[in-house]
């Protein structure tokens, strides 16, 4: 008694193989039958992480929260698709270039594709596009991506690639060149 | 897959694309001096928006794992070149 009351362990007359079987943290790791054995022979005395964590295992608990962690993934992806998911495409034809530099002489078809998040115009024949937060706003960015790329095209034409001259070549066909007047 | 703005320009400097900043930063792949690929990304940081992503692909004449891959890294200049000469896009 007075041991305890000086803060003192008391000593015991137990074997020390039994103080080794009960001290905390534990010497070394414990097998489940060897934990088994003292639940059962003495009942649990100490607190026994491992232990806790098995117990949530066997109810389920950590299966339960990789679940909720896929599930989380999943609502996700299924979130980002929906915003991707195209609300509708249209071809319209394009006329105004909106241009000070450029102007058409015959319409081009645009496809406008439109999402939850964003508007994009695009042309096939051109490889060319535009976005914007509503249908206005892309035509005006695809316009104003068109003037950028025929100047591109235009400023190498003198070395342009197959693919790019047909291009250029048809570019010239539908647009006129106003900046040089 | 979310493709960033990020993403985008390192695939440029990958590429050694010329890039020229405008309303959007664009991006010209040229080859033996002639201008192949052109193609554009928004400046606004992070996520791009809906199908940006593939209209970018698109103008970069690649696939969905070709794009991966030069997001990724593992595609570099000369393997993209290589792809770009088995589909004709470059001849020589």
């Amino acid at each position: 008694m007075d041991n305890f009351i000086n803060n003192v362990a008391p000593t015991t007359s137990y074997p020390q193989t039994l103080i080794d079987k009960f001290r905390y943290p534990k010497l070394n790791e414990k097998t489940l039958e060897d934990t088994q054995i003292e639940e059962s022979t003495w009942g649990k005395s100490v607190v026994d992480v491992d232990k806790i964590y098995e117990a949530l295992d066997n109810l389920g608990i950590s299966t339960m929260v990789n679940r909720i962690s896929q599930l989380e993934e999943e609502v996700e992806a299924l979130t980002k698709l929906v915003k991707e998911q195209s609300l509708g495409v249209k071809t319209i034809p394009l006329s105004n270039l909106r241009s000070e530099k450029l102007a058409l002489s015959s319409p081009i078809n645009i496809t406008l594709d439109s999402t939850s998040e964003i508007v994009i115009a695009n042309s096939y024949d051109l490889n060319i596009f535009g976005y914007g937060n509503n249908e206005i706003e892309a035509i005006r960015d695809f316009c104003n991506t068109l003037e950028d790329f025929y100047f591109l095209l235009d400023k190498d034409k003198d070395k342009l690639p197959k693919e790019q001259s047909v291009i250029y070549n048809f570019l010239n066909k539908i647009i006129k060149n106003v900046s040089k007047n | 897959m979310s493709v960033k703005t990020r993403d985008i320009n390192k695939i440029f400097k990958k590429l050694k694309m010329v890039t020229e900043e405008g309303r959007d930063t664009l991006a010209t792949l040229y080859y033996n001096g002639k201008p192949y690929i052109w193609t554009k990304v928004p400046h606004k940081k992070g996520d791009l928006k809906g199908k940006l992503p593939y209209f970018i692909r698109q103008q970069l004449e690649v696939d969905d794992d070709q794009f991966r891959n030069l997001i990724k890294c593992p595609l570099k200049l000369d393997g993209y070149i290589q792809i770009l000469k088995e589909k004709n896009i470059i001849q020589e």
